[in-house]
């Protein structure tokens, strides 16, 4: 009897560790955190989210290594193709040094644009009244 | 516009320095003023001729909005009562922002609290 159970033992196949779902786990991991930083209003740049899809991935192709299989290549392709753009939307963020003509102690160069509460100008000298002004330049409404 | 929230929430930190808070973006007057419902404690203004833009060059000539708009690259900038400027910043990438309270700090580092 304990000769057979040994023999049943040796035939069974090893058994394998999920590294795909672990790598799909670590993939999707690093976007809910990107949510929850965006949720706390905490706005940094995520290096995060790329680091964490691209171990995911090497986790994934681990798995494909170990067990290829058409849906787990299919599967790893895509999220190839994810972790390649958050790469490419993280990296492609970067913005030049502001090097326009506003310098700190001098005076803005006159400028006009329009209030919106009252449609009044809003120009470089609307910000000589005597109290100070933040301008915070924004990317738009949408 | 989360940045844009974050300020509204914060207006009365801004207020008691007697710093008013100036937001604006290439919008056209109607975006604009919809924005400006949105915040109703900041004063939005409409570059739609993208005169400051052009002038203070911020258009941001790499990244533009949803169908090709310009926008502005996100920049703060602290203008003392005088007109003059006594600090700017911009983050090397474009979804980084100020929190309000880096912002308030950058007040009373650079307009001594007093908002002139």
């Amino acid at each position: 009897m304990e000769r057979q159970a040994t023999a049943v033992e040796a035939s069974a196949p090893a058994r394998r560790r999920p590294y795909f779902v672990f790598g799909m786990l670590i993939f999707f991991s690093g976007m809910i955190i990107y949510a929850v930083q965006i949720a706390t209003k905490h706005l940094v740049a995520p290096w995060h989210v790329p680091i964490l899809g691209t171990i995911g991935v090497l986790l994934m192709l681990a798995s494909v290594m170990q067990r290829p299989g058409i849906l787990r290549i299919i599967g790893l392709l895509i999220f190839v193709a994810l972790a390649g753009m958050e790469w490419f939307f993280l990296l492609g963020s970067s913005m030049a040094p502001y090097a326009g003509p506003a310098k700190p102690g001098d005076k803005l160069p006159a400028f006009t644009a329009t209030l919106a509460k009252d449609d009044s100008s809003f120009t470089n000298q609307t910000l000589e009244d005597g109290k100070s002004t933040v301008l915070v330049f924004f990317r738009g409404h949408w | 516009m989360v940045e844009l929230g974050e300020l509204e929430k914060h207006h009365a930190d801004f207020d008691q320095r007697n710093v008013r808070l100036v937001a604006i973006s290439q919008d056209d007057l109607e975006n604009s003023k919809k924005t400006q419902g949105a915040f109703p404690h900041l004063q939005i203004v409409s570059d739609a001729k993208h005169n400051m833009g052009d002038v203070l060059k911020l258009t941001d000539e790499a990244h533009h909005g949803p169908g090709g708009v310009d926008t502005n690259a996100p920049t703060t900038m602290l203008v003392d009562g005088t007109g003059a400027v006594r600090w700017i910043y911009r983050a090397d990438r474009f979804m980084v922002r100020l929190s309000p309270e880096e912002l308030l700090k950058a007040v009373d580092d650079h307009l001594g609290g007093k908002g002139s």
